[in-house]
């Protein structure tokens, strides 16, 4: 009679989630229902099917590994931590107007011969920067913001079909 | 604190020391400098993360450089780490994006393969198959693996990752539907339509899926 409701209550106890008076009302209803108890087995099938996707170990090395990558990280500008999400960005704008004007001023000056020393802070320079662009991505807490949203057939954006 | 009581309920997956702090104790001892915290924390979580994304990705060396991607952020968002949401949830979420994100980037990386190159990668799949895994799988239960697998991976991805949170995470409904961002009856009808497809995909497999009892 309330196959309807039953069905929607297959899956936790299946699953094992489904609460002792729950549980006890779908088993009831199974017990006495063909067609229930035939959605059931089906669903435990699947299930157990499902046991076949083995898990992993990780490698021995994945710890030493992550450690190396944890020491990698860039140290975090103090002052960069006061400021808000606007402030940042122009700050990241200014200093890139900064080292563009200072970029284009230079030559003038001092063409004939950089040094060796000029070079190496040109790439000091450069090489900081992707530090205070990363700023943010590294800041960013909400790592879902490109999950598809609660409708997962309208938003996705490529189907796997 | 209500969340120190719920994830003190849940501990069959993941080798919980009967005498460990929860997860926000441990995150706040992170975030205070401990070293050992993070270390317990990663003992925990290390595999059951590396095997959800090992299910997403089907491929191991990507499934490990996505799981300490995610630890990363876990611990260079430590300082500012608010006990609210269970760690969990967090960590799942950060690991989702993260498969989604990678799963997205291979298929544009095959598209853009296959332009000028016939299909001879095929992406991560089955033909990673490391040596631990081959013993005592006959050749039988692999084809029957190998089904499953591509059953589960031709599910749309939000309800692939629904499913494999739900099938081997020992997560609550609540909170898989929380790392999905979606509300708790939204995410069962999720699951209801995934395990109707997949029950119709693996039909044919149906005679000798007896015996093998209720799972975990
Ligand atoms: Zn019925």
């Amino acid at each position: 009679m309330d196959c309807e409701r039953i069905e929607a209550a297959l899956l936790a106890v299946v699953d094992g989630r489904a609460a002792k008076q729950e549980r006890e009302r779908v088993e009831g209803h199974v017990a006495a229902c063909g067609a229930c108890a035939r959605r059931m087995e089906e669903m435990q099938g699947v299930w157990s099917d499902l046991d076949s996707l083995r898990a992993v170990e990780p490698s021995p090395s994945f710890d030493a590994r992550l450690r190396a990558r944890m020491a990698e990280q860039p140290a975090r500008p103090r002052f960069f931590e006061w400021m808000t999400g606007n402030m940042r960005l122009v700050a990241v704008v200014a200093a890139l107007v900064a080292v563009a004007v200072w970029i284009s001023l230079r030559p003038t000056i001092q063409r004939p011969a950089p040094s060796s020393a000029q070079a190496q802070q040109d790439f000091a320079v450069v090489k900081n920067l992707p530090v205070l662009e990363n700023y943010d991505v590294v800041a960013n807490f909400d790592v879902l913001s490109d999950l598809p949203g609660a409708e997962d057939t309208s938003t996705q954006p490529q189907s796997l079909e | 604190m209500a969340e120190l009581q719920l994830s003190a309920a849940t501990g069959v997956l993941y080798n919980l020391d009967p005498m460990a702090t929860t997860d926000v104790e441990l995150m706040l001892g992170v975030k205070a400098g401990d070293e050992a915290c993070f270390e317990r924390l990663l003992a925990k979580y290390r595999t059951p993360l590396v095997s959800f994304l090992y299910r997403m990705v089907r491929n191991q060396a990507t499934a490990e450089d996505l799981a300490q991607e995610a630890f990363l952020r876990v611990f260079r968002a430590r300082k500012d780490y608010v006990p609210g949401a269970k760690f969990t949830t967090w960590l799942f979420r950060i690991a989702t994006n993260l498969a989604l994100n990678s799963l997205r980037d291979s298929r544009r990386h095959l598209r853009d393969l296959s332009v000028d190159q016939t299909d001879e990668d095929q992406g991560p799949g089955l033909d990673v198959i490391d040596p631990a895994a081959e013993i005592e799988e006959t050749l039988v239960e692999r084809e029957r693996a190998k089904r499953i697998w591509d059953a589960v991976e031709a599910l749309p991805e939000k309800q692939r990752v629904a499913v494999l949170l739900h099938k081997y995470q020992d997560l609550g409904y609540d909170e898989i539907a929380r790392i999905l961002g979606c509300s708790e009856s939204a995410l069962k009808s999720l699951l209801f339509r995934a395990y109707e497809t997949l029950r119709v995909r693996l039909a044919p497999l149906a005679p000798d899926a007896t015996g093998a009892g209720k799972g975990k």
